[in-house]
């Protein structure tokens, strides 16, 4: 024997189970409209914590992040339509240029390096100098300033209007084939949020599925440890900020690298002068393709920028981080003192942060290159 | 006959589920809430970070600039402890610069007489990556696995009599976590619906004594060793106090 149940008491019991549901990742309309988009889920490595934010006016749709995948490989999104977003954040690098600071349209360089875009769903302020709170707020910036892809964005959104490709795209997306400005940062912020990087082989040992070698494993003790040489605990005092399973702890820092700031950073946008020369500590994942290194590029090599922290450091820069002056691996030390072989383990594991499936990962690559 | 059944049925299940979004249960025991907010201080004055020097007990004056700490496992505990209640995923990430105070939502109605609580994480979930409460495999608060958390980040400068420099404490390892049993100034006495609040005092200053006295010209970073085993102690012993029921 069967038991019956109309289907309106099943579509009751699902709407009553919804409404109880803290986080609607599903519609909870029971009549979809034609054009209504597909709910995209983002899953969450099981070693990352939670999703940062996921603003309530801009859920990730399958559509959303499709458009969002054109627009930032899209050229009229420049002013001369020479350039895109992927210009600057190429896929094989990580979605960095290899370049000290960014060239943009006009062939003037940037004061900045070019940020490595992985896991932005995770993070809450974006920028070296965190002046976006958003991803949606940040696209802004680098489409319109005249040093990146100097376009207005209504002169964008009238170029993309006039296309056959975008209209339908926005409509599918959005329910209206009228692009707006606001349209354009959704999308691509979706398409950003969908740039995951979770498969590297720290990320394997984490998990438990493959060890990193003994060689490897010795790096990344080094680089998580804050030194103590009182009780011979030696560390390379690279976690303090860059620690955690994203390796970044989402901090800004004054890292000794001037005495005085040609770059204010941080202290531009707050205006607090105690922030002056502070930037973010970005994640170092896959970190052995982006460089140059430093907010503004000056070092070539991973070797490099292991040399600054161990034996170039100004400790005299005005606010250098204390996480950064009281890490000594001898007892009253002043400088680091991390020895030659130990550098070369933190390089070792600063390798295995490398995520190559990331780089080729079909979803994030350009689609007008197929 | 059918469509009788079927509308019974209905109701049935309907009713049940469209009051089970209610927050107010009834049965078996009524509850209520109960906030808890810390305030952190240096003696008498308000925490301030960056921008207010303070007097440490040994004589030194010292800033803050980073300063947070992990609270778990809180329990309010009757008369005799005949009533408990143990909050679930109880893991507060108490930060001067965020969050300051946290709600337990679904307290039995009833006499309490003390506050349980501890400092950092408890060894179960401090060696693997969770995400219960506040506990986060990416945050400040991270060292690696085998070390688990940082209970206490406290992060500053001092300037001391014949030295003067940064100051990093991060307190943290298995034998550092400890529980604490706060009296009441008066009982918690709670009764369905109304608002009710413990308020939280937590000395920074009583970081660096009683009773180990720390200086700073002599001891200022710590993060594993027998430095963090001072401080625990120190945790241990007045950082924390009830000073309202309201």
């Amino acid at each position: 024997m069967k038991p019956v149940v109309p289907s309106l008491l099943w579509s009751m019991l699902l709407a009553a189970f919804f409404a109880c549901s803290p986080d609607k990742t599903g519609e909870p309309d029971p009549t979809p409209a034609t054009t209504s988009p597909t709910p995209y889920e983002l899953v969450r490595p099981s070693i990352f914590p939670r999703v940062e934010s996921m603003p309530v006016d801009n859920p990730l749709t399958v559509e959303g992040i499709e458009l969002g995948r054109h627009l930032f490989y899209e050229k009229k999104l420049s002013g001369n339509n020479t350039m895109s977003c992927g210009s600057c954040h190429i896929q094989e690098k990580a979605f960095t240029d290899g370049k000290a600071v960014a060239i943009g349209e006009l062939g003037l360089p940037h004061t900045r390096n070019t940020m490595s875009i992985a896991n932005l769903a995770w993070f809450n302020r974006f920028n070296w100098d965190g002046s976006a709170f958003n991803l949606e707020e940040q696209a802004t910036g680098p489409i319109e300033n005249h040093l990146e892809m100097n376009q207005n964005l209504d002169e964008a959104v009238h170029e993309l209007q006039a296309t056959p490709l975008y209209p339908p795209m926005f409509q599918k997306a959005f329910g209206s084939a009228t692009i707006t400005t606001d349209n354009i940062l959704k999308a691509l912020a979706q398409f950003q949020r969908t740039l995951v990087s979770a498969n590297s082989r720290y990320d394997q040992h984490m998990m438990g599925t493959k060890k990193l070698s003994s060689y490897e494993e010795e790096g990344m003790d080094l680089f998580m440890t804050h030194p103590e040489p009182s009780i011979s605990l030696r560390g390379g005092n690279c976690g303090d900020c860059h620690g955690g399973t994203l390796i970044s702890m989402k901090t800004f820092h004054n890292n000794g690298l001037d005495v005085t700031f040609a770059d204010k950073g941080l202290g531009a946008v707050t205006g607090n002068p105690r922030h002056d020369g502070m930037f973010k500590a970005p994640s170092l994942r896959n970190i052995a393709l982006t460089a140059p290194y430093m907010h503004d590029g000056r070092f070539n090599t991973l070797e490099e920028v292991l040399d600054h922290y161990n034996d170039h450091m100004r400790y005299d820069s005005p606010g250098i981080d204390p996480l950064i002056v009281e890490a000594s691996n001898i007892v009253d030390g002043k400088t680091l003192m991390i020895m030659e072989e130990e550098k070369k383990k933190i390089i070792a594991f600063l390798h295995a942060l490398t995520d190559s499936s990331f780089i080729t990962e079909e979803r994030f690559s350009d689609p007008f290159k197929k | 006959m059918m469509k009788l059944n079927l509308r019974f049925i209905f109701i049935l299940v309907a009713v049940p589920l469209l009051s089970a979004c209610n927050d107010k249960k009834e049965n078996p025991e009524a509850t209520t809430s109960v906030t808890v907010s810390i305030q952190n201080m240096v003696g008498t004055e308000p925490l301030q970070l960056d921008e207010v020097a303070y007097i440490s007990p040994a004589g030194h004056s010292y800033s803050l600039s980073n300063f947070k700490y992990y609270l778990s496992n809180v329990k309010l505990i009757g008369s005799g402890g005949a009533k408990m209640y143990v909050e679930p995923e109880s893991y507060h990430l108490i930060a001067q610069d965020g969050k300051t105070s946290f709600v337990m939502p679904d307290v039995p109605v009833g006499t309490y007489q003390k506050l349980e609580l501890s400092i950092g994480i408890d060894e179960e979930l401090n060696h693997r990556i969770d995400h219960q409460g506040d506990l986060d495999p990416s945050n400040e608060m991270v060292w690696n696995w085998d070390t688990g958390y940082k209970f206490i980040t406290l992060v500053g400068s001092y300037t001391g009599q014949t030295r003067s420099g940064g100051l990093v404490f991060h307190i943290g390892g298995d034998a550092n976590y400890r529980t604490l049993t706060l009296d009441l100034p008066q009982p918690l006495n709670l009764q369905e619906g109304g608002s009710n609040q413990l308020r939280l005092q937590a000395d920074v200053n009583e970081l660096f004594q009683h009773p180990n006295l720390i200086d700073f010209e002599v001891m200022n970073s710590s993060g594993h060793g027998s430095g963090p085993n001072l401080i625990a102690e120190n945790y241990s012993n007045g950082f924390l106090k009830v000073i309202a029921v309201e």
